[in-house]
């Protein structure tokens, strides 16, 4: 399916026609894996995930068997389960195309020499430690921080939709859902209530902004970036202040706006196991790209290993259990569950 | 009743009102209330300057606060200090400087303290053009750039990402903020200018459901505090700007014990 995309909507023409003077290749600048020590403490997350496994094993993400399967069940909540053909198709355009791509802040390197593309129905997360430049990497893809060596190319017209990783509107600004939809394009009623039921919040048009839970948020947010029925999608962490159940459903949420959309989606997540099973090709970050691929053989990398250290394989190692089985409130195994 | 004098303090004093409300919205919504004093504080040593260099006082003004603003922007870019900690080094320090030299220009006439609190009264015919046309300019302006500039309010990196130049409109009302401030000094003061910027609009928050209805509620809750702060101050004799920001703390007050819409 392809849809047709809007004249005059808004298109973040991102990069077209940037100098594309590629970044040297200095051998002697090259990163060092973080050894084991992200400062991040997986336990909560997994005992989480564990949580919502529980309470609905048939929307946690199933493991995918073989790293060469390019065809892929999307579980999204859409009536017929819809079978998506992976990226690998040579068919699929390529949306945009990053090539060295390096950002410095004063004598700081913040991202060195990432290149990356992302194509039509693919979705690529960008996944590493917390200041390992994914934002950044996002930011100057599209223009909002400027690249200091690199190219962006991009494919003539494309639109764009973003979602930023730090929204917030407090009780001063009385914004409705509405407005906020309407902040910098023009839009009938009938646009902004297909997006909104599209991320599942219609009706939520009259509410105000800063009343909104978390996840209404992150899905008004959603839904302002898919109204103009962008050809990418650019989400930087758009799970964050959303429980655990709403979270799941968001990444399903993106699964099935790439097929209802046949767009592209570019995905910042710090949250690798869980973004895993929808994702095409996973990047990792840390100042440069440790390691990319399809997610099992990025989390078969000892890159991998080496940014997210023994917590992190532990994470992995839900994803690619093979769950038989589910947890009474006591912790008690029940094996009455089938797959 | 009406004299002269009181008709053009009024007229002044509302035009002031109705400028400072939109633009005070901005800075509640931007949190920019210290930014605002700051620019404000920086108005004394523009005025010092102004009669240093013989020149019109509101000019004085609104180049200091042009000055104070954009260096507090770099500041904010280039230093490790906090924002909090910047502002108050500037602001005071301005302040400071602002009252230093008042103090060698002694002999020079200046009443320190109409600058600090306003003399609303002695505006005069020529004062009264300035403020209509300084607002009707500077309104008109901030119509123009009211999308852009309410986009980049709510989140820069989307209105970046979506084609607009924030940097260009901030800097625009930037500069329309010094314009408020030096044309609202008069009749309010240095160290009120803030109250006038921020209270009609926090009292306006409750009211409104639009940024629009916001700013024009605000307006409109400035105007009647002039009015009635001005009338408080003629009948009893009180300082001008101490008994407007008054009028508009007790419209805040009562609007706060209103049950919520």
């Amino acid at each position: 399916m392809i849809v047709a995309k809007t004249d005059g909507g808004p298109s973040a023409n991102v990069g077209t026609g940037r100098n594309s003077n590629t970044a040297s290749s200095n051998a002697q600048t090259e990163f060092v894996c973080f050894n084991g020590r992200i400062g991040y403490d997986w336990t909560p997350i997994i005992a989480q995930r564990l949580f919502a496994y529980l309470n609905n094993p048939h929307t946690f993400l199933q493991p995918q068997p073989q790293a060469t399967d390019k065809r892929r069940v999307a579980s999204g909540s859409s009536p017929a389960r819809q079978i998506h053909v992976l990226n690998n198709n040579p068919l699929k355009e390529k949306l945009i195309d990053v090539v060295n791509l390096s950002v410095k802040r004063g004598s700081n390197t913040l991202i060195h020499n990432v290149s990356l593309s992302v194509s039509r129905g693919e979705i690529v997360t960008l996944v590493g430690p917390n200041g390992s430049g994914k934002s950044t990497t996002i930011k100057a893809i599209l223009g909002i921080q400027k690249p200091d060596s690199g190219s962006v190319s991009s494919l003539d017209r494309l639109s764009i939709g973003y979602v930023p990783q730090k929204l917030e509107i407090n009780w001063t600004m009385p914004l409705t859902v509405n407005r906020f939809m309407r902040l910098t394009q023009k839009y009938n009623d009938s646009i902004i209530a297909d997006a909104l039921a599209t991320t599942g919040v219609d009706g939520l048009q009259n509410r105000e902004m800063a009343a909104l839970s978390g996840g209404e948020f992150q899905r008004v947010l959603m839904a302002r970036a898919i109204a103009s029925k962008p050809d990418l999608l650019v989400l930087d962490e758009p799970v964050q202040g959303v429980d655990f159940n709403a979270e799941l459903e968001i990444y399903q949420l993106i699964a099935q706006l790439r097929d209802e959309l046949n767009c592209g989606v570019l995905l910042v997540s710090h949250d690798l196991h869980i973004v895993m099973a929808e994702t095409d090709t996973v990047i990792c970050l840390n100042g440069h790209v440790c390691c990319s691929g399809s997610p099992q053989v990025v989390t078969n990398s000892p890159e991998f290993m080496d940014l997210f250290g023994a917590r992190g394989s532990e994470a992995l190692a839900i994803y690619r259990h093979h769950h038989d089985h589910t947890h009474g409130p006591d912790g008690e195994v029940i094996h009455d569950h089938t797959h | 009743m009406l004299d002269d004098f009181t008709i053009r303090a009024m007229l002044a004093g509302v035009l002031v009102a109705l400028l400072a409300a939109p633009f005070g919205c901005f800075v509640v919504w931007r949190r920019m209330a210290y930014f605002g004093d700051t620019m404000a504080h920086s108005a004394l040593l523009g005025i010092t300057v102004a009669l240093l260099l013989d020149i019109h006082v509101n000019i004085g003004i609104f180049v200091i606060a042009v000055i104070t603003a954009l260096a507090m922007v770099v500041l904010q870019k280039r230093s490790d200090l906090s924002n909090d900690t910047l502002l108050g080094i500037l602001s005071h320090s301005s302040l400071a400087l602002g009252l230093l030299a008042v103090g060698f220009m002694s002999g020079n006439n200046v009443d320190i303290l109409s600058y600090l609190f306003g003399d609303v009264l002695s505006v005069g015919r020529q004062d009264v053009l300035i403020i209509a046309a300084t607002t009707a300019i500077a309104l008109a302006i901030l119509v123009f750039i009211w999308k852009p500039l309410l986009a980049s309010t709510v989140n820069e990196e989307l209105s970046v990402a979506e084609g607009s130049k924030p940097r260009h409109i901030q800097l625009l009302y930037l500069l329309l903020l010094a314009a408020v401030i030096a044309v609202t000094v008069r009749i309010i003061g240095v160290l009120l200018i803030t109250a006038l910027l921020v209270i009609p609009a926090a009292t306006a928050r409750r009211f409104a459901t639009s940024p629009e209805s916001m700013a024009v509620i605000a307006s409109v809750i400035g105007a009647i505090a002039v009015i009635a702060g001005l009338a408080a101050s003629l009948q009893w004799d009180t300082a001008a700007g101490p008994s407007i920001v008054a009028a508009t703390l007790v419209m805040f007050l009562c609007s706060s014990v209103m049950p919520r819409r």
